[in-house]
């Protein structure tokens, strides 16, 4: 099975704050409805989205180097922006991109090892790839001797409090650059 | 009786740390949820020698797992892993295994093994005339210290 996603991206060309991590959108984008469970199996749509800001990513439990490694960073980051700007509800959200095998008792398992802080996102695949295509995220499943994997587009996602997509990171970057970049794009939008 | 004491003397040199040429630190495998199918195992690998070494990736066992990878992750816009299925590590190189780059790939394990235990790894190298083994034990934890 191969997704291929046509891309419907965020306007690039008007840019806002300057990071170094990624971009920022002057215009921010905005997220379609969509329905999907929690690891606690309780329906998740946009509305969960409102009144807060959300780190979003995507990838699948089977991943057991950069998924974790991400985890472990934004969990860091929560950390830091919690202490610097404490007024600021802030939440990581994880959407998989391997339904077949990520069920919610999997995500809870998966998230309640690694942190249990996060809040992850399983359901139909045709729902999960409206929103990859919202957010311009390409994803393709590599088939292996022994199972499969999953190569996709990198980025975390920052959606401020109306539920728009606000600014994209590259996850590569240091926890120390992500943090100053996050705190300029809520700082400016407060 | 000559080939089970030549082979005992082989296992009898495979200390965990030089064996010869070859010398591995650090090494360690991310603690995983107990319904985990994969795992990865990260460390530094310095070759000592005056030769080019390669690594017989096609050899390499973790004890308690069908099988071991040599994988790359790469996060360039796209996040990708790919197999690996040579490397050789120059004289007085030294190779660094780490998250979101080159990792052990330990597939299917019998029972994922808990946080504060060690995986037995043997990890085989080889010149044109030389073969060396390096037994490791990685700890497994949470992140790298
Ligand atoms: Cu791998």
């Amino acid at each position: 099975m191969i997704l291929f996603v046509i891309q419907k991206g965020p306007n690039l060309i008007e840019k806002e704050a300057i990071l170094e991590t990624g971009k920022a959108f002057k215009k921010p984008l905005e997220i379609i409805d969509f329905e999907l469970k929690d690891q606690n199996d309780q329906l998740y749509t946009k509305n969960n989205l409102k009144n807060k800001w959300t780190i979003l990513f995507f990838g699948y439990t089977n991943c057991p180097d950069v998924c974790p490694t991400t985890i472990f960073k934004l969990g860091q980051i929560k950390q830091h922006i919690n202490r610097e700007l404490p007024n600021i509800n802030l939440q990581i959200l994880f959407i998989t991109l391997d339904p077949e095998r990520d069920y919610t008792e999997r995500l809870k398992e998966y998230l309640g090892f690694f942190d249990s802080s996060i809040t992850g996102l399983t359901g139909d695949i045709n729902k999960i790839v409206e929103l990859t295509s919202n957010l311009s995220v390409f994803f393709q499943r590599i088939n292996k001797e022994d199972g499969y994997d999953f190569s996709h587009t990198a980025s975390i996602f920052l959606i401020n409090p109306r539920a728009q997509l606000k600014a994209s990171f590259s996850p590569a970057s240091s926890i120390d650059m992500l943090n100053e970049d996050i705190k300029k794009v809520v700082k400016k939008t407060n | 009786m000559k080939k089970s004491l030549v082979m005992l003397c082989l296992l009898l040199s495979m200390t965990d740390r030089a064996s010869g040429n070859i010398i591995i630190e650090n090494s360690w495998v991310r603690a995983a949820p107990p319904e985990t199918k994969v795992m990865a195992a990260y460390m530094t690998i310095e070759n000592h020698s005056l030769k080019a070494i390669e690594m017989d990736i096609k050899k390499i066992i973790s004890k308690g797992f069908t099988k071991t990878e040599l994988h790359k992750s790469s996060h360039n816009g796209m996040i990708t892993m790919e197999k690996i299925e040579t490397l050789s590590i120059k004289p007085n190189e030294s190779l660094l295994l780490e998250p979101g780059g080159l990792h052990f790939m330990l597939i299917n394990p019998e029972t994922v093994p808990l946080k504060n235990t060690a995986v037995e790894m043997l990890i085989f190298f080889k010149n044109e005339n030389e073969t060396e083994v390096v037994r490791i034990e990685a700890e497994v934890r949470s992140q790298k210290l």
